[in-house]
């Protein structure tokens, strides 16, 4: 499969430039004609960056020095101040003479209030200055480490093997300036994150590829990590391809690379890499992937998801919220016809409500985009504050794909996933947790299938449309619940069902809202299984998956307690070899080493 | 001998120290006889219908004390090769599964009261806060054993999240 991709497409120009992809475990295990479960991809045309603007600095800044943040930092941070003083300032100047007392004795003390307004500007100027001064950050082999405080001095170092995801966030005041925030996420629960900013935007681009390349093993592992490949050694090995440079990664989604190179080769031959790569020199990929202390090249990237301006209206048109807003509008109507104009009034509260929950949505997951890189996967979203998010390989805990109601009419789904380092964080404006904002089925499934390759069935296609759509009808993958749970599950008795393979615990529920969750194996933390009076009465208990989440609990309703206790133990023992050959925390070094 | 899914195969649990059925009743007496006290001197001195409450709050130790060694004794544990099970309560019984490999650390605590009878607490912590993993009522030697037998086994299968 592999030679007869290589020829034509590679998807990687720059395949060597950075180690071989497919060393990640899991994805070797995928044959190919299996990989993309989704038969076609949104792959059209190059990734491009929400970062853009500067050059690209001359020297790595993971050099192991301190280093500064950008020296408008401060005002990027405390612009809404800056505006308040600026503007009391400016109130105080023009309206100050048709003021009172106060005013009067401005106006006779001019010399005193002007003294006065220096000082304080200048305390908050040195203020500022000294917080921006004592903040500082450094990259040193595998650590990275931000100080900072005036009294209360604070010094974080985190290692990079233990990266959850980084983030480049660029609220707008920042972009003006062409600044950007690195946030570098562990899994400490809440505020455990490192923040790197501002930086200018090429910077923080930069650092984060140098700080992906170091967390993956690629230095640290310089010495260990040469040819052997001992996954993906029958891949490698295979006859007719001896020491080629690793054929094409096979397990990213090129299904059209073999079958109609025209009408999709522009979604696989577009160069990908924004970055200068003629930089750096590198060594070709059987021998060690030296790095040169200089910079590390950004991994190339692909395009697989993005979500139309239209769709996301849509979507939110078709949302709960719309449905309530309908409510409240035919409510006020009618009050208003019966009690009079006045009951309108009353009703503002809720639009301005509702209006700050769509410009949320709306605003996080603006121009969404989804791309697959050998640094694990790569979203970027945002209207006014933009974001780009990478996620290694292996970091995402668990997935729920779901549907309101109103979305079966387009078949639109939802995914959302659960990372470590984002655990706590009930931020919805920033909507740090969605995969996918809205998608078709297909979406939906490449959604997935960036975050499990690899779903352990022959057909996933099949096994999805059962999770998503399918009932206890024709159960071929699902083990559904007995027909006696209706008593305490009147509607979603009819959905609630799990399945396993031997990748990952498959839980599908919801009536209304229907939901599946996917939990990979060697991600479940732990697992319980409940049984109340009237579920023993009917013999059926719950199960539930403990994944580290605060919001999404993967759950098994009410299912036979036969087949809970069944689903516990094999879970338990599948959990346990999945755990054995899970990717190693440095996705690129080798297993094991 | 539990129905399933509470009762696997091959699995004998460990019980844990009756003390705690003492321990039980104690914490839960105490609590009452404040507002038993109250209602009793409020009957004395305003309205013999505040007997009624006292009287409630007794008929709630009684339950009490049937109670509690029902559900001690629906308490146990189970270490097996990969994982530990804890399973509990009676009316709404329960049964976690945490795999060695899983735990992030393991908390033993000793109250005053605990102290007293010669019992504490074991609780296994893993990287999921819904994780609900708690060994009450084992001998403070016992749980000491336990939490380095756990501390060992975890090390040896540590993975990461």
């Amino acid at each position: 499969m592999t030679g007869a991709r290589t020829p034509q497409a590679p998807q990687y120009p720059q395949q060597d430039q950075y180690p071989q992809p497919d060393q990640y475990p899991q994805q070797n295990q995928i044959p190919p004609q299996v990989a993309p479960y989704a038969t076609q991809h949104a792959g059209t045309g190059s990734a491009t960056g929400i970062l853009t603007g500067g050059t690209p600095p001359t020297a790595s800044l993971a050099d192991g020095n301190w280093h500064h943040m950008h020296p408008v930092t401060p005002l990027v941070r405390g612009w809404t101040l800056v505006v308040a003083m600026a503007g009391f300032l400016l109130f105080e100047i023009v309206a100050g003479g048709s003021m009172s007392a106060a005013a009067d004795f401005a106006v006779r003390n001019i010399l005193l209030v002007a003294l006065a307004t220096v000082v304080l500007i200048a305390l908050v100027v040195g203020y500022l200055w000294l917080v921006w001064h004592r903040m500082e950050y450094s990259v040193v082999d595998d650590v990275v480490r931000l100080r900072q405080g005036i009294l209360f001095r604070q010094q974080r170092d985190a290692r990079l093997d233990r990266v959850q995801a980084i983030d480049i966030r660029q609220p707008l005041v920042a972009r003006i300036f062409g600044l950007a925030e690195l946030t570098f996420e562990s899994a400490g629960g809440a505020g455990s994150q490192i923040q790197i900013g501002f930086l200018r935007a090429s910077e923080a681009n930069h650092l984060r590829g140098e700080l992906l390349a170091r967390a993956a093993g690629l230095r640290a592992a310089a010495t260990s990590v040469p040819t052997a490949l001992p996954a993906s050694a029958p891949i490698a090995s295979a006859p007719g391809a001896p020491m080629a440079p690793t054929p094409a990664a096979p397990a990213f989604p090129a299904p059209a690379a073999d079958s109609s190179a025209g009408s999709s080769s522009q979604g696989i031959t577009a160069p990908i890499s924004p970055t200068p790569i003629s930089t750096t020199p590198i060594a070709p990929a059987p021998t060690t992937p030296a790095f040169p202390a200089s910079i590390t090249p950004e991994a190339p990237e692909r395009q697989v998801l993005a979500v139309p301006f239209g769709r996301l209206l849509g979507s939110v048109a078709m949302s709960g919220t719309m449905w309530f807003l309908l409510l409240i509008v035919i409510a006020a109507i009618v009050g208003a016809v019966v009690a009079g104009p006045a009951v309108l009034a009353t009703v503002l509260p809720v639009f301005i409500g509702v209006g700050a929950v769509v410009y949320s949505v709306v605003n996080g997951s603006f121009n969404f985009k989804a791309a697959i890189s050998p640094d694990g996967i790569r979203l970027r979203r945002g209207l006014t504050t933009t974001q780009a998010q990478t996620i290694p390989p292996g970091r995402i805990q668990a997935v729920q794909i779901s549907q309101s109601p109103l979305w079966r009419l387009t078949d639109w789904w939802r995914v959302r996933v659960t990372i470590a380092g984002y655990n706590n964080e009930e931020d919805t404006t920033q909507q740090q947790n969605v995969l996918l904002p809205v998608g078709s089925r297909e979406e939906a499934r490449t959604a997935l299938w960036l975050v499990l390759p690899d779903l352990g069935t022959e057909d996933p296609i099949a096994l999805l449309d059962e999770g998503m759509t399918g009932t206890r009808k024709n159960a071929r993958f699902f083990t559904n619940a007995p027909k006696r749970a209706r008593w305490v599950n009147p509607f979603s008795w009819w959905r609630n069902a799990f399945g396993a393979t031997d990748r990952a615990v498959f839980f599908r529920g919801g009536w209304l809202n229907r939901t599946l969750s996917v939990v990979p194996h060697e991600r479940s933390q732990s697992l319980c299984v409940v049984q109340g009076p009237v579920a023993r009465a009917l013999r059926v208990a719950k199960v539930r998956a403990h994944v580290s989440s605060a919001t999404m609990h993967p759950t098994a309703y009410n299912v036979d307690a036969e087949d809970a206790s069944r689903l516990i133990q094999d879970e338990a023992r599948a959990a346990r070899a999945a755990r054995a050959t899970q990717t190693p925390e440095q996705w690129m070094a080798s297993v094991g080493g | 001998m539990m129905a399933p899914p509470f009762q696997p195969e091959g699995v004998t649990f460990s019980p844990v120290s009756s003390k705690l059925i003492t321990a039980r009743i104690l914490t839960g007496g105490l609590w009452l006889l404040l507002p038993f006290l109250a209602c009793v001197v409020l009957g004395i001195v305003l309205s013999p219908f505040w007997f009624i409450g006292a009287a409630v709050c007794f008929a709630i130790f009684l339950w009490e004390c049937w109670l509690a060694p029902r559900q001690v004794h629906a308490l146990g544990y189970a270490e097996r090769d990969e994982d530990i099970l804890i399973r509990s309560g009676i009316l709404f019984r329960s049964m976690v599964v945490v795999p060695y490999g899983r735990m992030q650390f393991v908390d033993v605590k000793v109250g005053p009261l605990d102290r007293l009878f010669g019992i504490g607490t074991v609780q296994l912590h893993t990287a999921a806060a819904s994780t609900d993993a708690t060994i009450p009522g084992l001998p403070p030697a016992e749980a000491e054993l336990l939490r380095d037998r756990l501390a060992d086994r975890g090390q040896a299968r540590l993975a990461g999240l």
